[in-house]
């Protein structure tokens, strides 16, 4: 479509075909250097997770000697990674649980209710994009202890929770007036109540844009670690990035825990990425438009 | 039907979860980091008034926060450098027909899916002075001269972990300005070509003007998170060697969480929250006439 391409019909001529070659030759250079810069460290971090910690100093480029798949055992079992991971779900379901029930009930109620002060809320809501989690983390920290209610399970999630709305508020809205009302008008003909028309009409309309916003909200809790390093004290509360983050404080000689730790962390995400790609991309580009 | 759409009770019923959650954990503690910031109070003292004390001392004695801000600012110039402009040529690259586009794609967004954290260990083990890949790898080119403990050294330190911010979100942008270039209407490029326009004429005169509103968007996104980058510099070198890669969200979490200077703490919140809303103030004032919406 761009660059150089030729659709013109005319035989190009031997210089522009040699340039044209050039060109592609440049393209594909600045193309892979990009893809080895991304996978060589990311390889490497793999192969030095099955290699002990003298291996990782005596032989850093060769193949591992005979794979220590133990490490993982170690890092997952004994160092309580399972349980990390399994917190970390919790975290981030919970949170997308909470935040599509709301986003959904006043994207409706925004984009579809007739109120004086519709445009009000969503202007509210919207403000919440502009002030960043990170400045007011501190006033909520001392509100929270204040009031006394501890539990991260219940505090992380709803922090997650007030600041991804906003986003996917936006993002319902948007969707639902690109929705015809015709088909709800047709259920009211037919006898059916609002509750009804949500959620047997409204949610699998939904369906595309409920996913963009569960995948990113999804990512943004995993992916935390400020908020987790903040309110999370119990070790057995932890989330999956403050567990793998304390390999490096405790075990900083530990090169080979802490490589299969990071391991334990990249290789479910890469997994998913590479079945999901797709919607993955998707929700994070659409879901940070206008944010 | 409009009798439903206006019936009070739903209404409210279906705003007020998603109200009650928002105002509770962002307008209220906002109102409250603006006035805490107004306040000398500590984990030992209660709060005192005190008007605009933290923030004269901010800036004019403190000179971390100076060292720190200085360092968010080449932050945010070299992740606007690192990452939008290799982002805009990989985009041009691929937005044409070419073996592997999805493929090369989909690689250079990767690392965005993964976590901070993550991202900072497997960079940590890059720089590492002894077990470093980066090292090694110069061994291998018998450039030992160059080896170093990278995050150790105060003059580089900060542009290090820039780089792995870079490896980190470039793909993110690259992608929303591939995105934004398939979607020229292909008459726009097709009469450029017709007209004579070479390559370098598309791009100037046709691309960069259709790609103004992508342009503001990653421009944002890229300065704003410059502004509350904090996981990288914990996770790899908590601010050290000696200060060289504090930034002001660290600063903040040290002053209000291991030192427990509540009103100073706020303070430094309210800066953070100050310049995100100027930097996106310019930002929209800088493309008032490119980006009309």
């Amino acid at each position: 479509m761009l660059l150089g391409m030729d659709k013109s019909g005319k035989k190009p001529s031997k210089k522009v075909r040699e340039g044209g070659r050039m060109l592609a030759f440049v393209k594909y250079f600045v193309l892979i250097v990009m893809v080895v810069v991304i996978i060589f460290p990311l390889f490497f971090v793999f192969m030095s997770s099955v290699k002990s910690d003298d291996e990782i100093f005596l032989n850093p480029f060769g193949w591992p000697e005979n794979p220590l798949f133990d490490n993982y055992k170690i890092v997952m079992v004994d160092m309580q990674m399972w349980r990390y991971m399994l917190n970390s779900f919790y975290y981030g379901f919970a949170s997308v649980a909470v935040i599509l029930l709301c986003a959904v009930t006043a994207g409706y109620a925004i984009a579809r209710m007739r109120w004086k002060l519709s445009g009000a809320a969503l202007g509210l809501l919207m403000t919440g994009m502009l002030i960043p989690m990170h400045a007011v983390i501190l006033p909520l920290y001392l509100s929270v202890r204040r009031i006394g209610v501890k539990s991260p399970w219940i505090v992380l999630v709803l922090i997650f929770a007030a600041f991804g709305l906003p986003k996917s508020v936006f993002i319902m809205v948007n969707f639902l007036k690109g929705i015809p009302k015709s088909i709800e008008e047709a259920a009211v003909i037919d006898g059916a109540g609002l509750f009804k028309i949500i959620t047997t009409i409204i949610i699998p309309l939904l369906a595309p844009a409920i996913s963009v916003c569960a995948i990113f909200d999804f990512l943004t809790v995993w992916n935390d670690l400020l908020i987790s390093l903040i309110f999370i004290n119990d070790r057995n509360q932890r989330t999956l990035q403050l567990g793998i983050m304390m390999f490096k404080g405790d075990y900083t000689t530990n090169y080979d825990s802490l490589m299969t730790a990071v391991c334990c962390a990249v290789i479910p995400t890469i997994i998913l990425y590479i079945f999901f790609q797709k919607k993955i991309v998707s929700g994070l580009t659409s879901g940070a438009v206008k944010g | 039907m409009n009798k439903m759409y206006s019936n009070k009770l739903s209404i409210l019923l279906l705003m007020l979860p998603a109200m009650i959650l928002f105002i509770l954990f962002v307008p209220v503690p906002t109102a409250s980091l603006l006035y805490g910031s107004l306040c000398n109070w500590d984990i030992l003292s209660s709060m005192e008034f005190i008007g605009l004390k933290n923030y004269i001392f901010l800036f004019t004695e403190d000179m971390f926060f100076w060292t720190a801000f200085k360092n968010n600012i080449f932050w945010m110039i070299g992740s606007l450098t690192l990452q939008i402009l290799p982002a805009f040529l990989i985009a041009l690259i691929l937005s044409r027909p070419i073996k592997g586009q999805k493929l090369f794609r989909n690689v250079a967004f990767l690392p965005v899916a993964l976590s901070g954290t993550a991202v900072s260990l497997i960079w940590y083990f890059v720089y590492h002075g002894e077990i470093g890949i980066l090292n090694q790898v110069l061994r291998l080119f018998g450039l030992t001269d160059f080896n170093k403990a990278w995050l150790m050294d105060a003059e580089i330190a900060l542009f290090c972990v820039l780089i792995a911010v870079a490896w980190q979100w470039t793909g993110y942008y690259m992608v929303m300005m591939l995105s934004g270039i398939l979607q020229i209407p292909e008459e726009v490029m097709e009469s450029a070509k017709m007209d004579g326009a070479n390559s370098f004429h598309m791009v100037k005169d046709i691309i960069i003007p259709y790609l103004q509103p992508v342009f503001k968007v990653t421009i944002m996104l890229a300065t704003i998170s410059s502004f509350k980058g904090f996981d990288l510099v914990y996770v790899m070198t908590k601010g050290g060697p000696n200060h060289a890669t504090d930034l002001l969200a660290l600063q903040m979490y040290e002053k209000s969480f291991s030192s427990g200077m509540y009103g100073y703490g706020s303070a430094m919140g309210a800066v953070i929250m100050g310049l995100c809303i100027i930097a996106s103030g310019i930002i929209n004032f800088a493309f008032r006439k490119s980006v009309e919406d």
